[in-house]
C-alpha cells in the first residue's frame, strides 16, 4: 500500500513508524504539503500514492494569516483543487484544533471555536460531494486523549514536534484503521454471548425479572453497551446469538423484557442450546456462507472464548473488559479495531434482513422433496442493468469483497470503475436478484472487455455468497453471450486465475459448456465459447431475467 | 531496566539483544538528533519520570536515563 502523509508541521517521527508498515512518501520538509497537492508534476503525484492524509495544525496554518474565513477558503480551495483532479487518490483531511491560551475577557468570545466550526463545516461539504474524500477526525482524537497529554512542549522546544509519542501512537493506530477500511478488509459478523455479555447475571437461575438490564444503575451498563451493538449493526455489520442456555428462559428476555435493546429481528440466527460454542460458530459460518475469519466472538466466559479460539483460529476472540463499566468502551474498541467504516451503502443498512431471508429460504429447501424445486418455488427474479454512477458504489465493494466464486478476483475502486467502464472497448453490468422471500439487491458483477471485431472476453465474473448454488449464474452468462452474439462477436474469451478462495468455481467454465484453451502451472485456465454453435441448453433455468437498457427501473434504482 | 532497553530498541529500530545501559549516542548510528528527542519523551511518557530540559543533551547513553528512574 502507497500512502502519503502530508502536514504543516514537522512529522517526520510519525511518517518514520509507518513506513515500517506502508511504503510512505517523504516529502522534503514539512511546510509545502500545498505545493504536493496542488502541482500535478510534485513529487507527490509521481510517487503516485493510494491514500493520502493530510494532517492540518491549525494554529500553524493561521500563522501569519489573517484569523477569519478568508484563510480558511483559500487552504479548502487548494484541497478541493486537488481531491476533484485526483479521483483516483482517497484523501483523508484533518479537521483542526485551536489551543487558544491568549488572555482575554470574557466578553470577547472565543474566535478559535468559530474557526474550528468553519474548517469542519467545509470539509463537511466537501465530504458529500467527492466520494475520494474523507474527514481525519484529528479534533476528536485530541479530546478523547486531552491537550495536556497530547501535545508537548518538551518535543516541540526540542525538536519542532508538536504531538506526544502517545498522540503519535493514536494517529498512527486511527491511520492503519483508515487503511484497512479503504482496503476493504473488516469483518462481517459479530457474535454475541447473552448471560453476564447482554446482560447481568444469568437468566435460567434469576429469571426474566432477575436480570441486570435497566436504564440507570447497575443494569445501564448492559442496556448501553446493546445501545453501541446497535449502532454497529447500522453501519452493515450482522449479528448472532451463541449461547448456552434453555432457549424458551433466553428468547423470553429478547423478545419481552422491556429494557432490550436488541431484539430477535436484530440478530441474523439465535442459537441458543447446550452445544460446544465453537460447532455453532461453524454452523453459522455455513448457513451465512461467510467465512470463519469474518468473525468476531464475544464473550464474558474465559473458557468458553478459550475453547472457540482452540477450535476455530480463524475466528477473532477479543478478552471481555473485566471491569464491565467499561463495556461501552469495549464496544468503541471493537468497532474501531474490526468493523471501522468509511461509508455505508443502502445494501449495508438492510444487510441482517437478507441473511434472515437466507436462513428462510435454507428452511424452505428442507421441506422440498427436491432440492430443484426448491429452487423453481423461490420465483427467482433476476434483473440486469449497466453499471452507472448511480450503483458504481455497490458495483465496487463486490468486486472488493466477493472472494469465492470470483472468476479472476480484480479489485476495482469506485473510482477505477467508473473510468474502465467509461472506456472504450469495457461494458459494465450489474444483476439484481429477488425472490418471494425478499430483495438480494445487487449480487453480480460483470465486466467486458472488446477484444477484436469477433472476440470479446470477461474481464471479471463475479457473484456474491449470498446466492450461489441458485444457477444465477447460468443465466447471467447466457444473457451476456446472447447480447454480444447479437452484435456480431463470434467467441466470448473467460478465465479462471486461482486465488485462496476461489476453489468454487474452479470449473466453472468447464460446466457451463466452455472449451479449455490453456491451464498454465499456476493453474490458470483460459476458454473459449463459440457464441454461433455452442450448445448450451443443459443448462439450468430457474428465474425470470429482464434487462433493462439505459434507464434502470424498479430493483435497479 | 528492561522496559528501558525494550523503549529504546523500540524508537532505534534495533534489535534488543544488541542495546545494554553502555550503548552510547555517538557509536549507534540510528541515534540520531530526531531519534535522541523521540527516545527523551518515549521514556518520559512510558517510565513516567521527568527529564529537565536542560538535561537532554548531557543523555549520552542508554544507562543515563537511570539516573532520573532512580530519583
Amino acid at each position: 500500500m502507497k500512502l502519503s502523509l502530508l502536514s504543516n508541521i514537522n512529522l517526520d517521527s510519525l511518517i518514520g513508524r509507518l513506513s515500517k508498515l506502508y511504503d510512505v512518501y517523504k516529502t522534503e520538509g514539512y511546510g509545502t504539503w500545498i505545493q504536493e497537492i496542488i502541482n500535478p508534476d510534485s513529487g507527490l503525484y509521481s510517487f503516485g500514492p493510494e491514500i493520502v492524509f493530510i494532517v492540518i495544525d491549525g494554529e500553524e496554518m493561521f500563522k501569519g494569516q489573517s484569523k477569519d474565513s478568508n484563510t480558511i477558503d483559500m487552504n479548502i480551495s487548494y484541497i478541493e483543487e486537488a481531491v476533484k483532479n485526483n479521483p483516483d487518490i482517497t484523501f483523508f483531511v484533518s479537521n483542526i484544533d485551536l489551543w487558544t491560551r491568549k488572555i482575554e475577557c470574557a466578553k470577547s468570545g472565543s474566535e478559535e471555536r468559530r474557526l474550528e466550526f468553519l474548517w469542519e463545516d467545509s470539509l463537511f461539504l466537501m465530504s458529500g460531494k467527492y466520494r475520494n474524500f474523507y474527514i481525519l477526525d484529528l479534533k476528536s482524537i485530541i479530546e478523547d486523549k486531552g491537550r495536556e497529554q497530547f501535545y508537548s512542549k518538551k518535543l516541540w522546544y526540542l525538536g519542532g514536534i508538536k504531538y506526544s509519542m502517545k498522540a503519535e501512537k493514536l494517529l498512527e493506530q486511527h491511520i492503519n484503521r483508515c487503511v484497512a477500511s479503504v482496503k476493504g478488509t473488516r469483518k462481517k459478523c459479530l457474535v454475541l454471548d447473552l448471560d453476564n455479555t447482554l446482560w447481568g447475571g444469568v437468566v435460567g437461575e434469576a429469571g426474566l425479572e432477575g436480570i441486570e438490564l435497566s436504564d440507570y444503575k447497575e443494569g445501564a451498563r448492559y442496556k448501553d453497551f446493546q445501545r453501541k451493538l446497535k449502532e454497529i449493526k447500522d453501519l452493515g455489520i450482522i449479528l448472532a446469538v451463541v449461547s448456552k442456555n434453555n432457549f424458551d428462559d433466553a428468547i423470553k428476555v429478547i423478545r419481552e423484557h422491556k429494557h432490550m435493546v436488541l431484539r430477535e429481528e436484530d440478530f441474523v440466527a439465535l442459537k441458543i442450546n447446550w452445544d460446544l460454542k465453537s460447532q455453532n460458530i461453524r454452523d453459522l459460518s455455513e448457513e451465512l456462507n461467510i467465512g470463519l475469519d469474518s468473525m468476531v466472538f464475544i464473550d464474558d466466559n474465559p473458557i468458553e472464548r478459550e475453547s472457540v479460539k482452540r477450535e476455530l483460529s480463524e475466528v477473532t476472540v477479543p478478552d471481555f473488559p473485566q471491569d464491565t463499566s467499561e463495556l461501552v468502551d469495549f464496544a468503541t474498541e471493537l468497532y474501531n479495531n474490526y468493523f471501522y467504516t468509511l461509508d455505508t451503502t443502502d445494501e449495508d443498512t438492510v444487510k441482517t434482513e437478507i441473511y434472515r431471508q437466507n436462513i428462510k429460504r435454507r428452511d424452505a429447501q428442507k421441506s422440498c422433496t427436491s432440492y430443484e424445486a426448491f429452487l423453481k418455488s423461490l420465483e427467482t427474479k433476476i434483473e440486469i442493468c449497466r453499471i452507472s454512477p448511480e450503483n458504481v458504489q455497490r458495483a465496487a465493494q463486490l468486486t472488493q469483497k466477493t472472494n469465492q466464486f470470483n472468476l479472476t478476483t480484480k479489485r476495482y475502486s469506485e473510482q477505477e470503475l467508473l473510468a474502465l467502464i467509461d472506456e472504450e472497448g469495457f461494458e459494465g453490468f450489474a444483476a439484481y436478484v429477488s425472490d418471494r422471500f425478499g430483495d438480494n439487491g445487487m449480487v453480480s458483477v460483470v465486466i467486458t472487455k472488446h477484444k477484436t471485431d469477433g472476440e470479446v472476453e470477461l474481464d471479471t465474473f463475479l457473484l456474491s455468497c449470498r446466492v450461489m448454488g441458485r444457477f444465477i449464474e447460468d443465466q447471467i452468462i447466457g444473457f451476456i453471450e446472447d447480447l454480444h452474439k447479437k452484435s456480431g462477436y463470434k467467441r466470448l474469451i473467460t478465465y479462471y486465475r486461482p486465488t485462496e478462495k476461489n476453489a468454487p468455481v474452479k470449473d466453472l467454465f468447464e460446466r457451463l459448456g466452455y472449451t479449455l484453451l490453456d491451464v498454465d502451472k499456476a493453474g490458470n485456465k483460459k476458454y473459449v465459447l463459440d457464441l454461433e454453435e455452442s450448445n448450451t441448453c443443459f443448462r439450468k433455468k430457474f428465474g425470470e431475467l429482464r434487462y433493462c437498457e439505459n434507464t434502470p427501473s424498479g430493483l435497479c434504482c | 531496566m528492561e522496559k528501558l532497553i525494550e523503549l529504546v530498541s523500540e524508537i532505534l529500530n534495533v534489535d534488543k539483544e544488541s542495546i545494554n545501559l553502555e550503548t552510547s549516542r555517538d557509536k549507534t548510528s540510528a541515534w540520531d538528533s530526531l531519534n535522541h528527542i523521540r527516545l527523551v519523551a518515549e521514556v518520559e511518557e512510558q517510565l513516567n519520570i521527568k527529564i529537565p530540559f536542560e538535561k537532554v543533551p548531557d543523555i549520552k547513553k542508554v544507562g543515563d536515563f537511570l539516573d532520573y528512574v532512580k530519583e
